[in-house]
């Protein structure tokens, strides 16, 4: 037991964190929308099937490097038309119909690619074909390092972009307040396009990168969305470093508990999740309480019969 | 009024009759006119009438109570296989089985609710995901019970006097039935008193609270009575299709039925079914118009049919009839009439209103207090943010009939004080106790109930609902009829309702809201809207009333009857803390004075004392002007 | 909310917009080609019915592949089908549809099947989607028994659809025929009667297997099979099964649709020890299983079911795919076929059929539509378009030669392949190259 836990633990961990900077990339494109928009992108997935599906087509056609690139222009692209047709108008609208909307979109673009493209799986060569790694008694593959090395250069460089351009301090201070962002000559209407073509972007690299590992189909999106939603929610949808953390460590927690008892997969995450956000909310003693009150209430109401 | 009875005002006024009559007058239309048609329209019907269940289930919860679950799948799945399973291994009859699957259904979503409501938003619907999911793999998984991926078959369909009911016609007779049942659930819910708390927990949860709704009881409530009608439409379907696998009520499932509440207008009861019949009928209507080869197309262009209606219609479908309604939507079941003969009103004048109040001692609760009596007594209190502290070392006390001010500079920790007192905050140190009770274990609602209310600084109403609703969600917060027992006893829930909406009426007219009781809270200029928030904090009759800066905004003129109002409360038996910025306002109406500063009190007293304070001048009112 | 009537216009054109286009759109599979090359043998209407087993159907080459004159035209014969053309199941739907215009446009080529009569009645092929939805299954069956009056159904492409639609047949009294693979279609035969399959059962794949493995000495198999009604029916097979061949089961995984790294599951292969791999999943699940056995070095003879025994699976999998043993029909290895195959001709002329059509080889989904059809197309021209005489035509069908297999139907059997047709391929240079013939 503890043998295969040495010899087979550290590849789950590997092939965790691969799929877990696919999420997390899912994550921080959800994050980055909310902050300035206040919606949860549905279709934050289909960027990345976008993206690797386009990939794939562009590669047909152009070298690797420039497929990559058309592609992720492309989806960036049809992000912000998007937007223009389907937020923009609707700004003010309830939560409840913007996401709605983005829903909408998802199936609108998973019934365009499954037109386009098939039901069939597509792939895609590696970046850099050769043989895998070995480190320590986990096998990393090429594509597996190209995953985590754009993943981490899109997060630093999101980083300097929020931190040190204009436009990324634009964004945190309609972030923060849209109001006086406002006051201050912000248009969030233009930050909420900028926040898509950014999750495009986002989604668009990843699914590109993704795409070698784990093939690209029209209905990948989906899963995609809701793995990412899982470390968005935990980082408080607020915070884009908490949720590749979270998207990387979520990735890792799912390749664990699948390697433990495969049934447990889908499951086990959103198990941890539920706890997560139930223990959370526990320590302020709200259901302790709230057990509590329920006999002091039970109590205060013949007290309160009695006066009346 | 005269004496008779006039039928077609009160068909038209009364909203849940209507909601039943209607339900049951479009299923036996659709079940007859359908018949005919065929066992194809027959089939659509019942496949209409199932999610419209579901859908309806999912108004309820999310569009009354605005919670958004992802989980009536989960609780489909669970009506659906404990129905299946009692009936094939156990041999139980559906007739009996269904109900059974239904109330499982609601017990689980209960027991679920525990720890699920104790989130909010995003979070929540993650967890209901997560439910979704779960119950899904776990039908997948534990192959004994479930039959697994490969499902359950023969399951028996429901028999009447020997006669197999199995054609699509026989069944809709069942699936209308329980239809109509689902809408009188869903009617009582909406129009009743579970509506109006529902809808004030949605609107703004700390104020709900504060008017001493339990928001996560009302949560409960909502989410069970959702979960049972998804219950009941998983169940009802496995008897239909004698055929049950994990496939149907998978995570598609709670996101179609969301999506059809949303479409038909996830603010009506009607959303559900309309949703229902209108994506339903679309689906089907496109393989005509796209023809067969293109069911690629058909899926394309239901997308883009989709998200064209929701960008027409926002509000769904139901929504449109908001357009021509003149005024806001009334949820009281009598959509606006009411029921007071127009003698005895008080008649007030527009504004914060005048002294009608002196002589109306049913404002007030019995006084059980001697004038002078400890109300509220804080000891040492203590109360920490992180590093910064709100409060140090208060000592204060309240004593019952007199007006106490609490005024001080900005940051001084004067709303801080409130919130402990009305239980919203828990103090890091120290003891409060209200009316001789410790409250810093309770809840805020339970505070309330206790016989304190209050007004906020930026008013704190539920915009969306009418004056009137406002203020019944304050009565009818801890007093009135439960969802079982309004559901088993309608007649007599409704009689106790009526009562609540005229005293509610009552209450409008003593604050001089009479003629805007149908008025959406959020249309009413601020004035008003402090009126409003005033009125709904006496429905309940307190006994300590906590006013937070309620001058601020207000003209000179409507300032003096306020403090008129403030005086007539007094003197009628209500006890109030005041915090006020307005000191000549203060100065004039308190009957003591207590100055914060950096959260340390630093005089007591009466006003003169105060004012003249070496103290208080230097930390707040500066030269005497 | 005021209506902005500029939204509403442009919104509403939109909808417009796409209606059209989805009506003005035809099949959205590839450009279909010209009539197929006369060298492929005559149209299967020329075939007598129920042919013996030695006589190939492509030996006719009579003047029958120009439109019969003399023949007086009936009215049409109806045909409705039920299959997954979206959603997960699309993969296996659509090649079933595909194959079903195809056929039905061969017979029309015709003039129509040949009915009792003597006439020539056009056919019609009412194609529905189910969107892998039991739902949406059922309405579509009702509609087609109701609105559409068809003869008869084929429905549908996936177990859990199929098994719901059994009550909705059953009591109209239409027949059905499924190109699913659970027993449970025609299991038990008293609640099937009005349901038959032509393709093979799970069991029979199981058994078939095992047989194999049996035969090259394996006597430690791991499974991995997807976590759905396809998936988990073989994984208990095999675990019933199993022990009474002697073979253990050292490895027994499960994972969910459209997974997309199995890296785990794969790595207790490698300390399993076992002798061989049994992937029981759709295309999707079996190339990453496949890419993660190759990026961990693991070499391990792996066997895969005719789910992915598709070209659509070697294009995805590439190179990965080589070497890999499948378990399928003759339909896939057609070129190997030994001439005195009985089923040889039939294949080879669906081959070049639809190949000729759609510019890709078929997969073996597609060839149980193809006897789906014929095994109603034969049946009603002997009967017409009675439902029960359909039904009965059909019980009472013996060694039909067709693409799946040499069917056989009785009372007490209404699936009608033999595991002895059932074949192991091996992927070798792209192709699937016939490795064994289970046989007896």
């Amino acid at each position: 037991m503890r043998d295969v836990l040495v010899w087979q633990l550290p590849q789950w961990i590997v092939s965790g964190v691969v799929m877990g900077c696919v999420y997390a990339l899912v994550a921080v494109g959800l994050v980055i929308v909310h902050n300035v928009t206040r919606i949860l992108n549905v279709a934050q997935g289909a960027f990345v099937m976008l993206g690797a599906m386009l990939t794939i087509q562009f590669a047909k056609w152009l070298p690797l490097a420039p497929a990559v690139v058309a592609a992720v222009v492309v989806t960036v692209v049809i992000g912000a038309v998007t937007y223009g047709i389907l937020i923009y108008p609707r700004f003010e609208a309830g939560l409840l119909t913007l996401i709605m909307l983005t829903f909408g979109a998802d199936v609108i673009f998973r019934t365009v690619a499954l037109i386009l493209w098939g039901p069939d799986p597509l792939a895609l060569r590696e970046f850099t074909p050769g043989k895998p790694l070995i480190i320590g008694t986990a096998v990393v593959t090429r594509q597996a390092l190209w995953v985590i090395g754009v993943t981490a250069l899109l997060v630093i460089l999101l980083q300097l972009f929020f931190k040190r351009s204009l436009l990324g301090t634009a964004l945190r201070a309609c972030a923060s307040n849209a109001t006086a962002a406002r006051l201050v000559g912000i248009r969030p209407q233009l930050m909420g396009l900028v926040s898509w073509m950014l999750a495009a972007a986002l989604g668009a690299f990843a699914g590109a990168v993704i795409a070698p590992v784990t093939f690209a189909t029209y209905f990948m999106g989906l899963e995609l969305t809701i793995r990412g939603v899982v470390p968005a929610v935990l980082a408080g949808l607020a915070s884009p470093v908490g949720a590749v953390v979270g998207g990387v460590v979520f990735g890792i927690i799912e390749a664990v508990a699948a390697g433990v008892y495969s049934g447990l997969r889908d499951v086990v995450a959103f198990v941890c999740l539920v706890a997560i956000l139930v223990v959370r909310e526990l320590r302020t003693g709200v259901l302790t309480t709230h057990l509590r009150a329920r006999v002091r209430a039970w109590r205060m109401s013949e007290l309160a019969r009695g006066q009346q | 009024m005269s004496g008779r009875v006039d039928l077609g005002r009160v068909l038209r006024a009364d909203r849940e009759i209507l909601t039943v009559l209607g339900a049951a007058v479009f299923a036996l239309v659709a079940i007859l006119l359908l018949g005919g048609a065929g066992a194809y329209a027959v089939t659509i019907l019942n496949v209409v009438l199932l999610r419209a269940l579901a859908a309806t289930g999912v108004v309820l919860l999310t569009g009354y109570c605005g919670q958004l679950s992802l989980g009536q799948g989960a609780f489909a799945a669970i009506g659906a296989y404990i129905s299946a399973i009692l009936a094939t291994q156990y041999g139980l009859s559906p007739w009996l089985t269904i109900p059974l699957a239904c109330i499982a259904a609601g017990v689980a979503a209960w027991v679920v609710g525990f720890p699920l409501l104790q989130l909010r938003g995003h979070y929540l619907a993650l967890g209901t995901l997560a439910l979704a999911a779960i119950v899904y793999q776990l039908s997948v998984e534990l192959r004994g019970i479930t039959g697994g991926a490969s499902g359950i078959t023969s399951i028996p369909s429901l028999t009447l006097f020997g006669r197999e009911l199995g054609s699509p016609w026989a069944y809709s007779w069942i699936i209308g039935l329980v239809f109509v049942l689902g809408m009188y659930v869903a009617g009582r819910f909406a129009f009743g008193r579970m509506g109006r708390l529902a809808q004030a927990v949605r609107e703004d949860e700390t104020a709900a609270e504060a008017i001493g709704i339990s928001p996560f009881g009302v949560k409960n409530v909502s989410f069970v009575s959702g979960a049972v009608l998804a219950g009941v439409s998983g169940a009802l379907y496995v008897h239909w299709v004698r055929f049950l696998d994990p496939v149907p009520f998978g995570l598609q499932y709670s996101i179609e039925v969301l999506t059809m509440a949303v479409f038909g207008g996830i603010g009506s009861v009607w959303g559900g079914l309309l949703g229902a019949i209108t994506l339903t009928v679309l689906t089907e209507a496109l393989r005509y118009v796209t023809g067969v080869a293109s069911a690629e197309y058909q899926a394309l262009a239901f997308g883009v049919v989709f998200v064209a209606v929701l960008m027409l219609w926002p509000r769904g479908l139901a929504g449109i009839a908001d357009v021509w309604s003149a005024r806001g939507r009334t949820s009281d079941r009598r959509g606006g009439v009411p029921n007071v003969s127009s003698e005895g009103t008080a008649e007030a004048e527009v504004g914060i209103g005048g002294g009608a109040l002196i002589a109306d001692h049913r404002v007030t609760g019995p006084i059980r207090l001697q004038h002078g009596d400890e109300l509220v007594v804080v000891q040492r209190l203590h109360c920490r943010f992180g590093g910064v502290k709100a409060l140090e070392d208060v000592n204060l006390v309240v004593r019952a009939g007199e007006i106490l001010a609490v005024i001080g500079p900005n940051g001084a920790g004067k709303t801080t004080l409130f919130n402990v007192i009305a239980g919203a905050i828990k103090p890091t140190a120290g003891a409060v106790t209200v009316l001789g009770r410790d409250i810093r274990g309770l809840r805020p609602y339970e505070v309330a109930r206790l016989g304190v209310a209050r007004t906020f600084q930026n008013v704190r109403l539920f915009t969306e609902m009418t004056c009137v609703e406002n203020v019944l969600a304050a009565l009818e917060a801890h007093d009135g009829y439960g969802m079982i027992r309004g559901l088993v006893l309608p007649v007599r829930a409704r009689q106790r309702e009526d009562a609540a909406v005229d005293e509610a009426h009552r209450l409008l007219a003593v604050v001089g809201l009479a003629e805007f009781a149908h008025f959406r809270a959020g249309d009413l200029p601020l004035a008003k809207q402090r009126a409003l928030e005033l009125a709904r904090a006496l429905a309940r009759r307190p006994t300590l009333l906590l006013m937070d800066e309620p001058a601020s905004g207000l003209n000179e003129a409507e300032r003096d009857e306020l403090a008129a109002l403030i005086r007539s409360l007094n003197a009628s038996g209500v006890t109030i803390l005041l915090i006020e910025h307005a000191v000549d306002f203060v100065m004039a109406l308190a009957d003591r004075v207590v100055v914060l500063s950096r959260g340390m009190k630093i005089a007591e007293g009466t006003p003169l004392e105060v004012r003249n304070d070496r103290h208080v001048i230097e930390a707040y009112l500066g030269e005497a002007a | 909310m005021s209506l902005n009537k500029r939204t509403f216009w442009f919104y509403g054109l939109l909808v417009v917009a796409f209606v059209l286009a989805g009506c003005a759109q035809g099949s959205p599979t590839p450009t279909p080609t010209a009539a197929p090359s006369p060298t492929a043998a005559a149209s299967p209407t020329a075939q007598p019915a129920a042919p013996t087993a030695t006589v190939p159907s492509g030996a006719q080459q009579t003047p029958a592949t120009t439109p019969q004159a003399g023949a007086e035209t009936g009215e049409p014969y109806r045909i409705g089908a039920v299959l997954s053309l979206t959603g997960p199941a699309a993969p296996l739907g659509v090649p079933q549809r595909d194959t079903l215009e195809l056929l039905r446009d061969e017979v029309n080529r015709q003039g129509g099947v040949l009915g009792p009569d003597g006439k020539r009645h056009p056919l019609e092929v009412i194609i529905y989607d189910d969107q892998s939805q039991p739902t949406t299954g059922v309405l579509a069956v009702t509609r087609l028994i109701e609105e559409d009056r068809v003869a008869a159904i084929i429905c549908c492409a996936t177990s859990p659809v199929s098994i719901a639609a059994v009550d909705v047949v059953t009591r109209a009294g239409v027949p059905m025929i499924s190109t699913a693979s659970s027993q449970a279609i025609t299991h038990p035969p008293e609640e099937r009667q009005w349901v038959f399959k032509p393709a093979w059962d799970n069991d029979q794949v199981v058994e078939a297997l095992l047989r194999h493995f049996k035969k090259k000495g394996y006597s430690r198999i791991g499974i991995m099979s997807v976590n759905n009604e396809f998936g988990q029916s073989g994984k208990i097979a095999f675990e019933q099964l199993s022990p009474s061949y002697g073979i253990q089961l050292v490895l027994n995984e499960t994972f969910n649709l459209g997974v997309t790294d199995l890296t785990p599951q794969v790595l207790k292969l490698r300390s399993a020890g076992a002798d061989v791999l049994v992937l029981y999943a759709n295309i999707n699940e079996t190339v990453v299983a496949l890419k993660n056995l190759h990026d961990l070095g693991i070499s391990v003879p792996v066997y895969v079911t005719n789910a992915v025994g598709t070209p659509a699976f070697v294009e995805a999998a590439g190179n990965l795919a080589e070497g890999v043993f499948v378990q399928t029909g003759k339909l896939q290895v057609y070129s190997d076929l030994p001439l005195d195959d009985p089923q040889r001709s039939t294949i080879l002329s669906f081959v070049d059929l639809y190949r000729n059509r759609y510019g890709l080889e078929p997969p073996s989904f597609a060839g149980v539509a193809h006897d789906a059809f014929w095994l109603v197309v034969r049946a009603m021209e002997k009967v017409g378009t009675s439902r029960s005489g359909i039904r009965d035509a059909i019980e009472g069908t013996n060694n039909f030669v067709g693409v799946t297999g040499v069917l056989s139907f009785s009372p007490a059997e209404h699936t009608g392949f033999r595991t002895r047709d059932m074949v192991i391929a091996v992927i070798q240079n792209g192709k699937f190259r016939l490795y064994e013939v289970v046989g007896e």
